[in-house]
């Protein structure tokens, strides 16, 4: 991290950004190819498609013969709730595991790291039994059908990880302010408040992003919770484009895909921010 | 700040009003995983609605997902009364006690194409009112290839010639480590699946391991290996992409495929099979899509109503149109003759094999496949990989059943 | 600060998170532990009972015992190299990126962005096509850089490969290898990226700038700052894809459902041990032997990681 750019170096550092991005973006690229197709497969053997191959048709089929954004607002209310819960739970769980000494610490990490590496072979059996439950013991709030339920399902897959990302990065942080709030007579709990959680920026935009991105992959869980179509996620319902018993339609797919990750791309570049964050905050101070 | 703030507080407010509707608790509850179907057996129901006044309450799941939400939903008394699907689900959903036996008032009656009603039977019982059916065909570009083949021989002797003449060309393509789309090949020299005895299925008379099925095997290698027509890496998607852009003569594709077939304005008919060099006659699997009945359906009379109403041959046409997928009952084939597609495929489905409603039948997939592929690309003799993998295979089925 | 024991207080900070935590996700597993001991499938759908250790002799026993240490072995060269990969991809583009000199960071962060916004599902079906030995774009690319030759030539010196064009990507066991790697780290790198640029804004940049002044090299900066100040961020993130990746059940079966097939075995050359385990149990709707394999599954990852945390010291960074 040199304090002038040496032209040769800066140079270099695109040129190889530049061949990482083209090798990043081509499969991308192709997948918006297809979904400019009339047809219905995937794959073209020509690389480019003559323009008179090229249409809208699959977008304008998207938006007015399936309840695309009816599937879309759901997946961005099951994100957007499955992040909030999930930095809550995992900010303070987190904060707890670095900076705290209590009986069961180490056991607990390392409890929670073993229970992710499990397979979860039946789990959806599981799973949905006691969905089943929490619906009935909430009046259905939280249980099947109900995209809260849903988050849930998410935000209890992401929690060993991220809170470990969270104790990692806060285990990083100089911990000089906190110990000055302390002795100004700050509790534990301002001191976390106040003096941490603004340093957290850059952590919480990563875990954020990571519970936002994982309801929009899964297509398995909400087919089987889920009992109204109208109550499906983006997943689910793309999904059912391509499994028709080989009548796939992938082009199809492939333009929901393309409007589908407008969201998160949306949101990177909202959390853009708190990912630089640091770094003028250290440039600041310097 | 403030703006987020209201935003979250509205998307909460948006969930907690998501609950389980109980609106249409008494409606008739159908399950299903067709995607080119749905609106028109939409269309269907919601006339069967306004004609009984009958609640009907769908829901269309991704198709891979839906036997095992039903598997999982049924038991916990929230699955559907009825449910369409494909008769290889027929015999897992029954061997796990979730279907019903299609009672006496509601079996298919005389009109029903025999090959469709034997397709959904298991174990001598009736599990699927069938609705339709689909096979695979020759799809022949008919600019590439005028005349159509008298003989297998004969397709690939042309095909080769087609492609020395044009290597951009393919002359006959299609995924032939795919079992699916190899077996009509092995039917014709006297290979079966799972046969049955005495109107059950044994699922150890497996017949892979047959002089036969070794001839069947010989064929698809020499077509990669001595003809050079399908390389490795052949797939039904790129099948279906090369015959769109005419750059394939001949692939083998199902009626699914029909509705492309006729945007990409390539000029093409649809061919059954023609006989191979030993003379045998290729069959290929039937599957028959069906409706079937929850053992706990909760609206049993109104369930069967709707199922009659489904299978009628006036949905049954409909919901043929809109798919390519024939009809299973004389009257509604007599009224597709016009889409002489639609036509052939119901043609050759009647003489092919119906694929077995045995649970069985799902340990034999993979194992065929990988045996294709070890045969096809020159890494095992065929005699002896088909050997091996029929002993694989009963030894998957024995725990499998126990 | 350090030796503070605070009480209650930290069991108040974590009761959301192991609430939640046993509610979803311990339970669930629990479940599945108590029916690996049963004997639960299709024919035993409602009428299941406890089978005590039958499904995990059977697994011992069985006649793909065998097979298992080849899958074994590519399982941890599988999770392995895909962590390393990604990790080290991740890792130098988000250093990169780090630098404030470099200008349209935001679109190249955009762009590494976009294999994590698209659903693996459909990214990894255009990785089929791209791959395809007769009509993927990969070989065409290479064939027009005249470069296929060369990388045929230099896999062959590492694998019993053949040195042959165009390459066969996704049909012989050497190359399938190769692009499976390829196409996980293609899915994983964005993850990794996103991690490390989180990651590093925990290193203060004046903590840099004082090194460059004292006239440390970037190399030095990157060994002596960097890495030791990322290793308690980094590690957990390590060991976590390491487990994922043991798992990663989707970007196997998408790609090659395990195969190219290998004579005389039910597992493919690609296969890792949950693909393996699904051909073997759960495709016979063997839920009881599924579980089983679970277990036995989880046994070595949770082995494998345990070593790991020896040697990296991840535990001994926490306390």
């Amino acid at each position: 991290m040199p304090t002038r750019p040496n032209p040769f170096r800066l140079a270099l550092t695109h040129l190889i950004l530049l061949a990482c991005a083209g090798l990043t973006v081509m499969p991308v690229v192709l997948v918006l190819a297809a979904s400019l197709r009339k047809g219905s497969t995937l794959i073209s053997t020509r690389l480019f498609p003559g323009m008179d191959e090229l249409s809208l048709a699959k977008y304008h089929e998207l938006l007015t013969q399936t309840p695309f954004l009816t599937w879309m607002l759901n997946t961005v209310i099951v994100s957007v709730v499955a992040s909030l819960i999930a930095l809550v739970v995992t900010a303070l769980a987190g904060y707890a595991f670095a900076r705290f000494r209590f009986l069961g610490r180490k056991n607990g990490l390392m409890a929670m790291m073993l229970l992710q590496m499990f397979p979860a072979a039946m789990a959806m059996v599981a799973v949905f039994r006691l969905l089943q439950y929490l619906g009935a013991a909430t009046g259905g709030v939280l249980g099947l059908n109900s995209l809260l339920g849903l988050s849930l399902v998410y935000i209890g897959a992401g929690i060993p990880f991220n809170t470990w990302m969270i104790k990692g990065y806060v285990d990083a942080l100089p911990r000089e302010l906190e110990e000055s709030a302390t002795i100004d007579g700050a509790t534990p709990t301002q001191t976390f408040l106040l003096v941490v959680l603004p340093l957290m920026g850059p952590i919480l935009a990563v875990v954020a992003i990571f519970n936002f991105i994982a309801p929009y992959s899964d297509f398995i869980f909400p087919s089987v919770v889920m009992f109204e179509e109208s109550k499906y996620t983006l997943a689910v319902g793309m999904q059912s484009f391509i499994s028709g018993n080989f009548s796939t339609n992938w082009t199809l797919f492939a333009a929901a895909s393309i409007l589908g990750a407008i969201p998160i791309l949306v949101l990177f570049f909202a959390l853009q921010r708190f990912l630089v964050e640091g770094l003028t905050r250290g440039a600041l101070k310097g | 700040m403030r703006r987020l703030l209201l935003l979250i507080a509205l998307l909460f407010a948006t969930c907690f009003g998501c609950g389980p509707t109980t609106g249409q608790a008494d409606a008739v509850r159908l399950w299903t995983g067709l995607d080119a179907e749905y609106p028109v057996i939409e269309r269907v129901v919601a006339d069967f609605q306004q004609r009984t006044g009958i609640q009907v309450q769908m829901l269309k799941v991704p198709f891979e997902q839906l036997r095992n939400k039903f598997l999982i939903a049924a038991p916990a008394d929230l699955g559907p009364d009825l449910v369409i699907g494909p008769q290889d689900w027929v015999g897992v959903l029954a061997t796990a006690g979730q279907l019903e036996p299609i009672p006496q008032e509601a079996l298919p009656g005389e009109d029903f194409v025999p090959v469709s009603v034997q397709a959904v039977t298991f174990q001598g019982q009736v599990y699927s009112v069938p609705l339709f059916m689909e096979c695979n065909a020759l799809f022949r570009n008919t600019r590439l290839m005028p005349e159509r083949p008298r003989s297998i021989p004969e397709l690939v002797a042309r095909a080769t010639a087609l492609q020395q003449a044009d290597p951009t060309l393919k002359g006959f393509y299609f995924d032939l480590q795919e079992p699916y789309f190899a077996w009509p090949f092995f039917s014709a020299e006297g290979a079966w699946l799972l046969r049955d005895k005495d109107g059950r299925t044994d699922p150890f008379d497996i017949g892979i391991d047959t002089p036969g099925s070794v001839r069947a095997a010989e064929f698809l290698r020499s077509l990669r290996q001595e003809s050079h027509l399908i390389p490795p890496g052949a797939s039904e998607n790129i099948s279906r992409t090369l015959f769109q852009e005419g750059r394939a003569a001949v692939i083998i594709n199902g009626p699914w495929m029909l509705k492309d077939a006729k945007a990409a304005g390539v000029p093409y008919a649809v061919d059954p099979f023609p006989p191979t060099a030993s003379g045998g006659q290729p069959r290929p699997l039937v599957g028959v899509q069906g409706i079937m009945l929850n053992r706990r359906a909760t609206r049993r009379a109104e369930a069967l109503k709707l199922m009659e109403h489904l299978a009628s041959v006036e949905s049954t046409v409909a919901i043929s149109q809109a798919s390519g997928r024939p009809p299973v009952r004389r009257g509604a084939l007599a009224r597709i003759q016009s889409d002489p597609d639609i036509a052939t495929f119901a043609m050759i489905a009647e003489q092919g094999t119906p694929m077995p409603s045995h649970p069985a039948v799902n340990a034999i997939w993979v194992p065929l496949k990988s045996a294709l592929e070890l045969i096809t690309t020159g890494k095992s003799p065929a005699d002896r990989e088909l050997r091996a993998t029929d002993e694989r295979i009963r030894q998957k089925i024995q725990l499998m059943l126990e | 600060m350090r030796e503070r024991n605070s009480g209650g207080l930290p069991y108040l900070y974590l009761a959301p998170a192991l609430l939640l935590l046993a509610l979803l996700s311990l339970l669930p597993n629990l479940y599945s532990v108590w029916l690996a001991f049963t004997n639960y499938s299709l024919n035993h759908y409602s009428d299941y009972s406890f089978v005590g250790l039958r499904n995990f002799a059977r697994i011992l026993q069985g006649p793909e015992a065998a097979t298992f240490g080849r899958v074994f072995a590519w399982t941890v060269v599988w999770a392995g190299a895909s962590v390393l990969l990604s990790l080290g991809l991740g890792l130098f583009l988000a250093i990169l990126l780090n630098n404030a000199h470099v200008k349209g960071r935001t679109f190249y962060r955009t762009i590494f962005i976009l294999p994590w916004a698209i659903p693996a599902f459909i990214s990894v079906m255009m990785w089929q096509g791209l791959l395809n030995t007769e009509f993927g774009a990969i070989n065409l690319l290479l064939a027009n850089l005249g470069l296929d030759q060369a990388l045929a030539t230099i896999v062959g010196l590492f694998t019993n490969e053949p040195v042959a064009t165009p390459i066969a990507w996704l049909n012989t066991p050497g190359w399938s290898h190769i692009a499976v790697l390829a196409v996980n780290v293609w899915l994983a790198f964005p993850f990794q990226l996103t991690t490390c640029l989180g990651a590093l804004q925990s290193v203060p940049s004046d903590v840099y700038e004082a090194a460059s002044v004292d006239g440390a090299t970037a190399g030095l900066q990157f060994r002596r700052i960097t890495v030791p100040l990322l290793r308690s961020a980094l590690l957990p993130v390590l060991l976590s894809s390491f487990a994922f990746n043991f798992n990663q059940f989707a970007a196997i079966y998408l790609l090659t459902a395990g195969g190219p097939a290998v004579p005389g075995s039910e597992a493919g050359a690609t296969d890792i041990l949950i693909t393996y385990s699904y051909k073997l149990a759960f495709n016979l709707f063997q839920y009881g032997m599924a579980c089983a394999y679970a277990i036995f599954i989880f046994i070595l990852v949770a082995t494998l990681s345990g070593v790991n945390f020896k040697l990296t010291g991840a535990f001994e960074d926490a306390n």
